[in-house]
């Protein structure tokens, strides 16, 4: 009677499980081997699946421009990621610190480029920071007497920062905003009663307070960064020189869709596809034991 | 008084023997000429022959209408063009005039049948149109009849997407064929066959800024006489740089505003290495050549150029865009060459409001100057061609449609809205194209004009160019390094598909 109770309760987690386990192999897994599968071919503009093992791979080491796509890879997620979480970390003390209706009011404006289009967002802020005389940033200096400056020419990587980021860290604000409101406001009263400097009080109480989400962030933004490509392509397209913003996977959507006549590389282009795969994998696991992340899941020892 | 009745009696004495004169003449032609004989003139039908035509039509629209199953029929034929340029909507307007004509002669036969061209005209950028469409002719979905530039045969050969179009042409070769500039069939011709119709060609010459090289001193006769310069090989790329750099020098164009070019990928990159004597193809195998000779001499031009030398080529240029940034600035007059495509003059007038006079006063074009004295110069031609897909259900319907907008009247109003050059012989008599004073001008480029190479991976070929040229111009390359990084993305990207000669 009890096994058979245990039984019904298992197949009961079972069936409710079964529409989200569905969805994630239809719409996750198989992608993924699909991916995999290409990036084993020679699948290109003959749309012929001709098994090449590893030649893809073995191709990617002697490829010259690697080296240059992983190392834009790592300057664009590592930077954004830094931008993400400090421009919204501050952010949200800045909101949460004035009046409600004023804090509330700032996270609304800072919602606006998310909901923009994303073209339309990537073209403002092309003729914001054009490196032209005719920018909008340019001519204003110039009104004033100073001299125009190359913007998107010469400070490409704060650029791409600054037009992911402004996106990005309307995210991390609100999450962080939320945080601090959910924080007592007995411990911040109980600080300023002892005479803490604000100061004080954000780096002692409000941020070992708010770690786990701010943890959650970084792995989360990590993760969607590596896949994330649209502004650039939008903006600076990889350049301005050889490969300077070409990351992973600008690469892999240039190679199989991009280019003057369209490459259409497809295999080449998911080997990209499939490392970026791997290193979101480890990244998951490293971000999970770092920040032990498991704790934020288990159910609380005391209510 | 007297005077003024002298001057009425011969008045009316003139007319009296001007009436005489008359009568006498008829008379003598009465006289003179035999008696009408009923006979026709030749080539003329009498009354009697239409109306027995028009009861033999009526007759067979009544077999028409009265055949088994003789339900009106429509015949749709979509169809794909693409400009970028909105002046080049003709591409798919003239599609849509031919099935009118086509419509015309069905309804006067009473044939139960008419053809519909759908489909739309692109705007959109080249890598985004032949993306949508590579795509929807492998998922089976694609169009009946669409443009495209000529070099995509190789493509859409090797993968059956198309039907070669030979026989057709065969068919209907007295209808219009016998027109098309012969020249023209090399560039849709892929392994022997022949497997689109042009539609337009064009040349890509430098324009130059006739006030700014008159600023820079020029008398009137030495502008005008240089594209003749050129043409005799006096004239060189390093003649062209120096020219820009003395304009930089004298402060007639801020620094990097000498010598402008496309700020993207495209059909433009070989040139240069076509004016330095390179070879892009082997006729034999059919592979792709990279002369490394060549391509120092043109890196090192390129070099020579960039704001690291002679501060010839902005090295902002190839961050910008065509429509935002780039054609409103030679628009303004503040480039001295601009590396174009006669279509941009079609672009300037229709888009970026330069008055027709305004362009003559200051742009002037010459065809490539060679890369060393006593050379040919050179331009490229990029022919659009229309294509028939293998899915098409009715390829033949496809093909008359094709046909019937094959025509001078139509191709020479295309021609002249969006400054493309003619394709058939009979265009360069017809008055809407020899009119337009700009084509008669540019004309003459199409002799010195070479076509890229019909091969599947050419596109892989010239981004990469495009890509080394963009590392030297922003100061990443010096040219050993640019001929290293092209080499070696050359070997990676085409493999055994390029011979590297040293």
């Amino acid at each position: 009677m009890r096994v058979s109770r245990e039984l019904s309760k298992k197949l009961i987690i079972g069936v409710m499980l079964t529409p989200a386990v569905v969805v994630a192999v239809l719409f996750l897994a198989v992608p993924a081997a699909l991916t995999i599968l290409i990036s084993l071919t020679e699948l290109d503009y003959r749309f012929k699946w001709i098994w090449c093992g590893l030649d893809n791979y073995a191709r990617l080491l002697r490829d010259p421009t690697t080296r240059l796509v992983v190392q834009a890879t790592a300057i664009y997620v590592a930077g954004t990621l830094a931008f993400n979480t400090l421009w919204g970390l501050c952010l949200a003390l800045l909101s949460t610190h004035v009046h409600d209706a004023l804090g509330t009011f700032m996270r609304a404006a800072w919602l606006l480029p998310r909901v923009l289009p994303s073209v339309v967002w990537a073209m403002l802020m092309m003729w914001i920071f054009s490196p032209l005389d005719a920018g909008f940033l340019n001519s204003l200096i110039i009104s004033m007497g100073g001299q125009p400056v190359p913007w998107t020419f010469r400070y490409y990587w704060p650029f791409l920062f600054v037009v992911n980021g402004f996106i990005g860290s309307s995210l991390s604000a609100i999450i962080f905003s939320s945080a601090i409101k959910s924080i007592p406001p007995d411990y911040i009263i109980a600080a300023k009663v002892d005479g803490a400097s604000s100061f004080t009080i954000i780096t002692r109480i409000i941020l070992p307070m708010i770690k786990w989400h701010i943890a959650f962030f970084v792995a989360y933004n990590t993760l969607s960064l590596l896949a994330s490509f649209e502004y650039i392509l939008l903006t600076l397209n990889g350049g301005p020189g050889y490969y300077t913003t070409e990351v992973m996977i600008l690469r892999a959507y240039h190679l199989a869709f991009g280019q003057y006549m369209v490459a259409m590389d497809f295999g080449y282009a998911a080997t990209y596809v499939t490392i970026l795969l791997v290193v979101g994998l480890v990244l998951s696991i490293a971000y999970w034991r770092v920040f032990r992340l498991r704790r934020l899941m288990i159910e609380p020892k005391l209510e | 008084m007297s005077q003024t009745s002298a001057a009425r009696r011969t008045t009316a004495l003139l007319l009296a023997a001007l009436i005489v004169g008359v009568i006498v003449g008829y008379l003598i032609h009465w006289a003179v000429t035999p008696p009408l004989t009923p006979v026709a003139p030749e080539g003329y039908v009498p009354r009697s022959e239409y109306e027995r035509l028009q009861r033999e039509l009526e007759s067979l629209r009544a077999q028409l209408a009265a055949a088994p199953g003789a339900k009106p029929v429509e015949i749709v034929i979509t169809a794909w063009t693409q400009g970028p340029e909105r002046e080049s909507v003709y591409r798919q307007l003239n599609l849509e005039a031919a099935a009118a004509r086509l419509n015309q002669i069905f309804r006067v036969v009473g044939v139960p049948a008419t053809v519909k061209v759908e489909g739309e005209f692109s705007t959109a950028g080249w890598t985004d149109y032949r993306k949508k469409l590579y795509l929807a002719l492998e998922g089976g979905t694609g169009p009946c009849i669409f443009l495209t530039a000529h070099i995509d045969s190789a493509y859409l050969a090797e993968n059956g997407w198309i039907i070669p179009l030979d026989d057709y042409i065969k068919k209907y070769w007295d209808w219009t064929y016998y027109d098309v500039i012969s020249g023209l069939w090399d560039s849709v011709r892929y392994k022997g066959r022949i497997w689109g119709i042009p539609q337009d060609t064009e040349a890509r010459p430098i324009f130059y800024n006739k006030l700014l090289l008159k600023r820079l001193g020029w008398t009137d006769e030495q502008i005008n006489d240089l594209p003749n310069k050129v043409l005799r090989g006096e004239f060189t790329l390093y003649d062209m740089l120096s020219v820009a750099e003395e304009a930089v020098k004298k402060g007639v164009v801020e620094p990097g505003y000498g010598i402008w070019h496309r700020p993207n990928a495209g059909p433009d990159w070989p040139i240069l290495y076509l004016a330095f004597g390179g070879q892009l193809q082997d006729p034999t195998t059919g592979k792709l050549i990279a002369d490394m000779k060549v391509w120092r001499k043109v890196f090192e031009w390129f070099y020579e150029a960039s704001m690291a030398r002679r501060k010839v080529i902005l090295d902002k240029l190839t961050a910008l865009d065509f429509n935002r940034d780039i054609h409103p600035t030679i628009v303004a007059g503040k480039v001295l060459f601009w590396m174009g495509g006669i279509w941009h003059k079609g672009q300037w007038v229709g888009t970026f409001g330069l008055s027709e006079d305004r362009f003559w006063e200051m742009f002037g074009f010459m065809l490539y100057p060679p890369g060393e004295r006593g050379g040919k110069p050179v331009t490229l031609s990029q022919p659009m061609a229309y294509f028939i897909s293998k899915t098409c259900k009715y390829p033949e319907v496809a093909f008359l449609i094709i046909t019937l907008a094959t025509d001078s009247h139509l191709n020479s109003i295309h021609a002249v809205k969006s400054a493309h050059l003619a394709i058939l012989y009979s265009q360069l008599s017809d008055p809407v194209y020899t009119e337009d004073k700009f084509l008669a001008a540019t004309g003459y480029m199409v002799e010195y004009a070479k076509y890229q190479p019909l091969h599947p991976r050419w596109g892989e070929y010239s981004t990469t160019i495009f890509e080394v040229v963009r590392g030297i111009e922003t100061g990443q390359f010096t040219v050993d390094a640019a001929l290293s990084a092209f080499r070696s993305q050359l070997e990676a990207r085409l493999g055994d598909e390029v011979i590297i000669r040293e």
